[in-house]
């Protein structure tokens, strides 16, 4: 026979609500594309450790706005000129002790110009300045400098290669025209004429790098962009009617993240470059201002009898080169989705 | 093809014109006359001078004839020089500067090539830190202090190397290595990154299932896929290594074109300027043509839309 | 002219340094058997064309391939060149040369009177386009000729025989002799000029010599040449060296790297290797008989017809430690405008006799006073301007001390440095368009006055619109009616140059010397700080 099982409604229980959700939950709080790219970042050591570095240098380059002013900066002791480094407490390492090599000896510089109760840390150029506020001020300017050239790349660069690249066709014809033109007059040219128009200074400086420092930036996202234009996700985001500004910024400058950091840590290099070259032909940082750069081209000079007024800033530029360069590493691989693994 | 390559050569013309067009016209604005001692010459003198030169005449008469000579070939002569042809300036001083250009382009793409696929193949090893590093470095610092310590320390100290002038080929090692530090460090840093993103990608997985050698992936797959963001730097390389070049002939006092250009500058030689430029313009579109044409070749992709163009 | 770069040249040649290089027996590795000297230049040769011709390193190889009527030895000295005998007439107005027989140029013709003729002709001649032609100014005619009035056969020179010349001027000229001594005077082979036509002068093979030496190896654009003894020159026995190797080199660290391995036997020094090697063998000094000053351009500015700002700009500047430890290559502290050692009268130096201590001394305490007075007589309490200079390191370096002196004791100044090329600055200068300029000038000839005319009202070179009507009449005097009496001449300038510089008209800043290194084996290069600087025809090596 048979037997009928009964199931009564009171066998079924429901369950409490939160238990149901519980479910469906993922494990992991939910995070967006920024979050994400923080929390990769914190992953990656190297990129920490200079962004902290970075941090600190802009904190003291501005942060010594108030303390190092044009005031400062003017203020010359030509009896004190050309004293190499000397930090207090370290009088037993040569070259940080006021001593400098002349001719294979080391001489006390200090105590042969009148100077036994100074301490100048990075020591003194050319017209007794301390070199020491001078780099601090020259990363400032070099800084800036840096963050122009990086806002005229994403803004103008990228755009610019973005919408040559989408629209392929004539606009893209006349568009790499007017990039061909730009690159193809020498820049000294450009800057030379410049001199016509405006002062030395900051604002030629500014100028020069609108008019040419984007271009390469562009060339390569037009590359970038034809490439990504014919991938299936794009093309499917076209075929569901999305908007061209919505694929630009959700679809492409994801894509292109990886190339534009890394030509954004090109730009910041040969930005602080060519204002080196543009204060040497004098239209850059004009005195008692001074740049890394400036600092650097002066240093060089004089390189075989005051090696430290060269490798003071050279150091300084390089540990804040390898700095952004690691800390670009660093965004790339949190914000290319590509590297998402 | 053809129909492509004939197009792009005309926009190249239309181009060098308008390039022309601008650098004369911005020329005429420039300060200062050509003359080095025009207080102390008379009117007489002085006008004579301008006729020679051609400066009587309204400017856009002058633009309309040096248009015309340059078609012919005719740069005009040389201010600071005085009898000497643009042209033969030019010539005599090409030698040295493309041959330093054209080793340190590939003495920085070879080595930057080596360097960041070692770097890419052994990613986040000590390997790759160091070659990053080491790369960073050498874009860090400037071509015209790097070229004073090589100066100093390889060729004074050391005497491995002629100091300065230009020879035999040993004259043109450290110059090389100066100009070519920049593109070699950059080449390393592109290479590493497209080569990583490349050795992540799903066709490489599938070359390693199908058991290729670890070269063959690298060399033929993963090698020519990071070329290609590569190809569109040749064209910035060149024009970094023309500014690079004046600094470089400088300090290692080579007969160079870049060194002649800051020389022209100085002096105010409108001719000789416009036919640097134009020198340095046709050089750059050319090389801007002809890495989009092997852009074309290498990457398939690409292929199709230039056609189309 | 004679602007900026001291280098430059000028006719004739002012009181002299003549430096043969330093004694002392330091060895260095060019061999000494071998009479080859490697000379550092620091431009281009631009062309060897005398008549076109500009800058020093032209004038300077004219000055050793060609031989003139005269050459110009040690301490500005006139020894015989293609001239054996000189007679003046009465007036001074005639020079009658009687030249050498047997002087050749390397084509094998015979160096005659007509080279010369034709020579001269050719520069004054507009239409050859010589910037250096004026300095013919004075010979009869040539002004006439330059200024297209009159036919280039005209001029007052003319061949008596193949070897006799004579000249004739239109007015005295007291250097006419030094001036003969100087390549645009040379002569040309006409032959040559003709057979190379346009490319005559533009390499080492379209041109013709007559002198001590040989040039080769010059292409025209390249940056390495040699100067060879020429056999044919009329005095071969006492040239001694057999070669000079010149190589242009831009940067002085690669330069002074080349001498330190032998590869140079002499090099220029940038201001800091100066400081550093002064005291060492073969460091050598060589004095310019020039000043670098500071021009105040009352047409643009009003403040500056204040003489009081003027003035307290002067007194902050303190020259002495500007020289010694910044420059610090042998240049030293201005005493006035006229450059120390260009002339003198009674055995007393021009400098020393218009010393006006006040204008050029050091004394903070009243430049203050004066500034506060100043800006208080101009109703301001603060003023802005700029010091426009040249974009050489010297020129950098000068307007950020000077910078740092005004603004560091002058309350309410603001000074911005501008340094633009060379050419900029001349046409800024010259256009007005500046408050301050560091001006330089070399003198022309040994004559105070060649200083002093600067800053006559309606002279060229008088930028910044500085005027006073004594002095106008004092340099007026001193070239016309007082140009005769020596005395009263010699007093009207020294009375001309104390207004100048009691009024504050002008800012002296320093008087140039330049810094060399030289293998000290090297012996008998006659240097001369005006016109062309370098004669080696006595040079050797030990």
């Amino acid at each position: 026979m048979e037997e009928k099982i009964k199931l009564s409604p009171d066998s079924f229980q429901p369950l409490p609500r939160e238990e149901e959700l519980d479910n469906e939950k993922i494990a992991a709080p939910s995070l967006t594309f920024t979050q994400d790219a923080w929390r990769r970042l914190k992953k990656n050591k190297g990129a920490v450790i200079s962004l902290f570095i970075i941090v600190i240098m802009v904190v003291v380059a501005f942060g010594s706005t108030p303390f190092i002013d044009n005031a400062t900066l003017v203020k010359s002791a030509p009896n004190y000129a050309n004293l190499p480094a000397r930090i207090p407490g370290l009088d037993f390492i040569n070259g940080l002790n006021g001593k400098l090599k002349v001719g294979g000896t080391w001489v006390n510089e200090y105590a042969q110009n009148g100077a036994s109760d100074k301490y100048f840390w990075f020591g003194t150029d050319y017209l007794g300045r301390s070199l020491a506020q001078r780099i601090i001020y020259g990363t400032k300017i070099s800084l800036i400098v840096a963050l122009v050239a990086t806002f005229f790349d994403l803004t103008i660069g990228v755009t610019y290669g973005i919408v040559s690249g989408w629209k392929g066709g004539k606009v893209d014809n006349v568009m790499q025209r007017i990039i061909e033109i730009i690159s193809s007059v020498p820049n000294l040219v450009i800057v030379v004429l410049m001199l016509l128009v405006l002062k030395p200074g900051m604002t030629s400086i500014i100028a020069a790098i609108a008019i040419s420092s984007w271009t390469t930036m562009a060339r390569m996202i037009r590359a970038e962009t034809l490439q990504l234009k014919s991938q299936e996700y794009v093309l499917a985001a076209r075929t569901l009617g999305e908007s061209p500004v919505k694929i630009a910024l959700k679809h492409l400058v994801p894509n292109l993240s990886s190339i534009i950091i890394i030509q954004t840590m090109y730009t910041i290099p040969t930005a602080i470059f060519f204002e080196a070259f543009l204060s040497f032909i004098g239209i850059g940082i004009s005195a008692p201002e001074t740049s890394l750069g400036v600092l650097l081209n002066d240093g060089q000079k004089n390189f075989q009898f005051l090696p430290y007024q060269m490798w003071y800033p050279a150091i300084v530029l390089c540990v804040l080169m390898i700095s952004f360069n690691l800390l670009g590493d660093g965004l790339r691989d949190a914000f290319d989705p590509k590297t998402r693994r | 093809m053809r129909k492509y390559l004939l197009k792009r050569i005309l926009y190249m013309v239309l181009t060098l014109f308008l390039v022309a067009t601008i650098t004369f016209f911005l020329m005429k604005l420039m300060p200062g006359t050509p003359y080095s001692n025009q207080e102390k010459m008379t009117t007489a003198q002085i006008k004579i001078m301008n006729e020679q030169y051609g400066l009587n005449k309204p400017v856009w008469e002058q633009y309309v004839i040096y248009i015309f000579d340059m078609l012919h070939g005719d740069l005009g002569t040389s201010f600071q020089y005085s009898n000497q042809a643009v042209s033969y300036l030019i010539s005599s001083r090409i030698g040295p500067s493309a041959q330093l250009g054209f080793q340190a382009m590939v003495f920085g793409l070879f080595f930057g090539i080596i360097i960041g696929s070692v770097a890419a193949i052994n990613h986040n090893t000590w390997i790759d830190t160091t070659a990053t590093v080491v790369s960073i470095i050498g874009k860090s610092v400037p071509n015209f202090v790097l070229a004073v310590l090589l100066q100093y320390y390889i060729a004074l100290k050391l005497g491995w190397f002629p100091i300065a002038d230009w020879g035999s080929f040993s004259y043109t090692v450290l110059p090389t290595i100066a100009l070519g530090v920049g593109p070699l460090a950059e080449t390393a840093r592109f290479i590493r990154t497209g080569m990583v993103d490349v050795l992540n990608s799903d066709y490489i997985e599938l070359a390693r299932a199908k058991g290729l050698s670890k070269f063959g992936i690298v060399y033929h797959h993963a090698l020519r896929n990071s070329l290609i963001p590569l190809v569109t730097l040749i064209g910035p390389y060149t024009v970094a290594l023309m500014t690079g070049s004046m600094v470089i002939e400088n300090i290692f006092s080579i007969p160079g074109i870049g060194e002649q250009f800051v020389k022209s500058i100085l002096t105010n030689d409108y001719p000789t300027i416009m036919g640097v430029t134009m020198l340095f313009s046709v050089g750059l579109v050319l090389i801007i043509l002809l890495t989009d044409i092997v852009y074309g070749i290498i990457d398939p992709r690409i292929r199709l839309a230039g056609n189309g163009d | 002219m004679k602007l900026a770069k001291m280098f430059k040249l000028g006719a004739v040649v002012a009181l002299s340094a003549v430096f043969l290089a330093a004694c002392g027996s330091k060895s260095s590795s060019s061999s000494s058997s071998s009479q080859v000297l490697n000379w550092d230049e620091s431009a281009e040769l631009s062309t060897m064309d005398l008549s076109t011709a500009t800058d020093v390193v032209s004038f300077d190889m004219l000055n050793n391939t060609m031989e003139g009527l005269y050459r110009i030895g040690k301490n500005s000295k006139i020894e015989p060149g293609i001239a054996t005998k000189t007679k003046v007439s009465s007036d001074g107005l005639t020079y009658t040369f009687t030249l050498r027989k047997g002087a050749k140029w390397s084509n094998g013709e015979e160096v005659t009177a007509k080279d010369f003729v034709y020579s001269w002709r050719r520069t004054v001649n507009p239409k050859t386009a010589s910037e250096y032609s004026y300095l013919f100014s004075g010979i009869k005619n040539a002004d006439a000729i330059m200024d297209g009035k009159q036919d280039a056969s005209t001029l007052g020179i003319k061949a008596d025989g193949k070897y006799k010349l004579v000249v004739t001027l239109e007015k005295k000229i007291p250097y006419f002799k030094l001036l003969m001594g100087f390549p645009v005077f040379f002569p040309q082979n006409q032959t040559a000029v003709e057979k190379y036509g346009s490319k005559y002068g533009t390499a080492a093979k379209y041109m013709v010599y007559d002198g001590p030496f040989k040039l080769t190896g010059w292409t025209g654009s390249n940056l390495t040449w040699s100067l060879t003894k020429n056999k044919s020159y009329w005095d071969a026995k006492n040239v001694k060296l057999s070669k000079i190797n010149y190589s242009v080199n831009k940067s002085t660290t690669t330069s002074y790297n080349l001498y330190q391995s032998g590869k140079l036997d002499a090099t220029p020094l940038s201001a800091e290797q100066a400081k550093q090697l002064s005291g060492k063998t073969g460091y050598t000094v060589r004095h310019a008989s020039s000043t670098f000053y500071l021009q105040y351009n009352q047409n643009k500015d009003a403040f500056f017809k204040n003489k009081k700002i003027r003035e307290a700009i002067s007194l902050v500047i303190n020259r002495k430690q500007f020289v010694n430890k910044v420059l610090g290559d042998g240049s030293t502290a201005a005493k006035g405008l006229v450059s120390p050692g260009l002339a003198s009268y009674n055995g007393k130096d021009f400098a020393t006799a218009a010393y006006t201590s006040d204008s050029v001394s050091y004394n903070v305490a009243k430049a203050k006073k004066l500034w506060k007075e100043g800006l208080k007589e101009l109703g301001v309490s603060s003023l802005s301007f700029s010091i426009l200079s040249d974009d050489t390191d010297k020129a950098k370096q000068s307007t950020e001390f000077l910078q740092s002196a005004i603004e560091s004791n002058l309350k309410g100044a603001h000074v911005t440095a501008t340094n633009v090329p060379f050419k900029t600055r001349l046409s800024r200068t010259t256009s007005g368009d500046f408050d301050i300029v560091l001006s330089a000038w070399g003198a022309d000839f040994s004559d105070p006055i060649s200083f002093l005319e600067l800053f006559k009202s309606d002279n060229s070179y008088n930028n910044g619109g500085w005027s006073n009507s004594e002095y106008d009449s004092l340099i007026d005097a001193a070239s016309t009616t007082d140009a005769g009496n020596t005395a009263k001449r010699w007093s009207d300038l020294v009375k001309a140059e104390k207004i100048l510089m009691e009024d504050a008209g002008t800012t002296p800043i320093y008087h140039q010397a330049t810094a060399w290194m030289i293998n000290t084996k090297v012996k008998g290069v006659i240097y001369n700080s005006a016109g062309a600087n370098y004669n080696f025809k006595d040079a050797y090596i030990k």
